[in-house]
């Protein structure tokens, strides 16, 4: 089954052909970067324009990569949320006619679905049950998946996203934009151990996220004393390593409690080098495989989206009439897929 | 002579809160649904088409062209008209006409003089013009709509009510009419600082009829104007908030 993914959550418009789920035959990811950088984040109005402007050279371009033409396409991926409701509102659009002049299906995909299927591409691919560490600009959660499409959020984040905070106090000490991967390679140089930031104790929730705290101190921290290159390099340290250590924080607890096969992490911070090697390193201690994907997978792409599709057509079958009055969602709640669970 | 125009159009309205598809052929307008409910046209729109392609018994494939309204108008409706219609006219591989909005509230309201369109209000800020009837029909020259027998007094763009009212004092000395989205809010407006006598159109034409829009359409694809889905882009007229304000910044030399 060929099936094209359309993503246009945010600020990036991405179109992919993947085969069965499994097999990238094209990725084409416009990023509109130089756009937003000299605003220091997205704007959503010039994300969309963007988005209505690049759709169809995307797609095109993605099935001139892949070698396929559309009447070869057998069903059609959308992401339909969460994210910037004017940029989901381009992709789900576009994407619903689309299927609708092919005649095939269309398969509405939750974001974070997408994300975790990000691990699914390929030949080895994680065993069930799997824990999922999906952490990016606007998502960090733990999700315990027993089989495909069996989602359940065990941890998520009571404020800002892990990817967010990343983002922002890169911004605060004057990195380019987007800041997260620049401050995680000042942090290289720093010393992790020099500032001291708290493990945020949260009341009420068995587990749960909180970075915002961090986030202000970090930021009050550069304001302070922040002129040299050596704090600055300090303080990136210390304040990835907090946020780092904080992710990891429940997995060895969860893995115990669930017998979780596998531990997988994706989404954009999944590119970060720290989470990476003590995401190692715990994994190692604890027995389990660790799945990250390649770094072009870690950030948002319509292959990820074409492979979620892939399998909740799959779970859910081909009785899909409602999509016809699809509309997407900026606060769409993660739902497993039908009752059939594979 | 009559030009026969046989193509056949599937027709597109979103600019405004009114969600409106016509299907428009050699026998005119064929069938045309509109409904105004606000916030749900990225739902209702595609069933909509299908609704439209069944009532005249017609397949997909059986649309010569798709025209689409580009604007000025709601930038996310725009949106999703543009990306809507790309995603049929790129499936079936057939062209789009881009059929600027304005020319619909021209052609729908060509028995007015003196009309103003007012359309869209964001950050204080609407999208208009004001046409009267030329006194020279049928004169080819730029800023003529020559087809509607309107002559472009103040051209289309965005300014605050104030400032509108500031170019019409100019130029509007008799009674103006007012159409577009925004009207009833401008008319009310315009009554209390222009001198002369402000009205709305017929109520039936304050909003783009779908199915003008497959008329303009028709003609438009008669006449080589259609383009590939890949160019269908709404013509906002109006920048980003944030780039106003960014460009506003960078002139106070608040910004580097």
């Amino acid at each position: 089954m060929l099936m094209l993914g359309i993503d246009t959550s945010c600020d990036d418009t991405s179109c992919a052909v993947v085969e069965d789920g499994q097999k990238i035959l094209s990725n084409v990811v416009s990023s509109q970067t130089d756009l937003h950088s000299k605003y220091g984040g997205v704007v959503p109005e010039i994300a969309s324009r963007r988005h209505v402007e690049i759709i169809v050279p995307v797609t095109e371009e993605a099935l001139l990569q892949a070698g396929v033409t559309l009447s070869d396409i057998d069903g059609v991926s959308v992401t339909h949320g969460p994210g910037l409701i004017g940029a989901l509102l381009v992709g789900t659009s576009f994407a619903k006619s689309l299927a609708y002049g092919l005649g095939v299906p269309l398969i509405p995909v939750h974001h974070l679905a997408g994300h975790i299927y990000a691990n699914f591409l390929g030949k080895d691919v994680p065993k069930f049950p799997v824990l999922n560490l999906v952490v990016s600009g606007g998502h960090s959660e733990l999700i315990l998946m027993k089989s495909h499409g069996h989602f359940r959020i065990v941890c998520q984040t009571l404020d800002d996203a892990a990817g967010e905070v990343f983002d922002k106090v890169a911004r605060e000490m004057g990195l380019p934009f987007p800041g997260g991967p620049y401050l995680d390679e000042l942090a290289e140089f720093g010393d992790p151990g020099s500032i001291f930031f708290p493990l945020p104790k949260i009341e009420g929730f068995e587990y749960a996220y909180s970075f915002s705290g961090i986030k202000t101190r970090a930021i009050l921290e550069f304001q302070a004393k922040g002129e040299s290159e050596e704090f600055k390099a300090d303080l990136a340290a210390s304040f990835r390593k907090a946020v780092v250590d904080q992710l990891l924080h429940p997995v060895k607890e969860v893995i115990d409690k669930t017998e979780a096969k596998s531990f997988a992490i994706s989404g954009g911070v999944a590119a970060n080098m720290l989470l990476r090697r003590e995401a190692e390193a715990l994994c190692k201690e604890l027995g389990v495989p660790l799945y990250v994907p390649p770094p072009e997978l870690c950030t948002d792409n319509g292959a990820m989206i074409a492979a979620a599709g892939f399998f909740k057509y799959q779970c859910v079958g081909r009785d899909m009439n409602e999509w016809l009055y699809l509309s997407p969602s900026a606060g769409l709640e993660l739902e497993s897929w039908g009752d059939g669970y594979s | 002579m009559v030009e026969k125009l046989a193509n056949r159009i599937l027709a597109v309205e979103t600019s405004t809160d009114f969600l409106g598809v016509s299907i428009v052929d050699a026998g005119g307008v064929r069938f045309e649904i509109t409904t105004s409910q606000p916030r749900i046209h990225s739902a209702l729109l595609l069933p909509l088409c299908v609704y439209a392609l069944e009532m005249v018994d017609v397949e997909l494939n059986d649309i010569d062209c798709f025209a689409v309204s580009t604007g000025p108008g709601s930038f996310t409706g725009l949106r999703i008209g543009c990306a809507a219609v790309q995603g049929l006219a790129l499936a079936r591989n057939k062209p789009v006409v881009k059929v600027p909005t304005f020319e619909v509230y021209l052609r729908q309201c060509r028995g007015y003089d003196n009309l103003a369109v007012v359309q869209g209000r964001a950050k204080g800020q609407t999208v208009c013009a004001f046409y009267r009837r030329a006194l020279l029909p049928y004169q080819n020259g730029e800023g003529f709509w020559n087809e509607y027998g309107f002559e472009q007094v103040v051209t289309i763009g965005p300014r605050s009510y104030e400032e509108f009212c500031q170019d019409l004092m100019k130029s509007a000395k008799e009674r103006i009419w007012v159409t577009g989205d925004a009207a009833y809010e401008f008319a009310e407006f315009a009554s209390t600082c222009l001198p002369c006598e402000v009205r709305l159109v017929d109520e039936y034409l304050l909003l783009p009829r779908p199915g003008i829009v497959g008329l303009i359409g028709r003609q438009m694809f008669a006449h080589g104007q259609a383009v590939h889905p890949s160019l269908v882009v709404p013509e906002y007229y109006r920048k980003s908030y944030a780039e106003v304000i960014f460009s506003q910044r960078q002139d106070e030399g608040e910004m580097p």
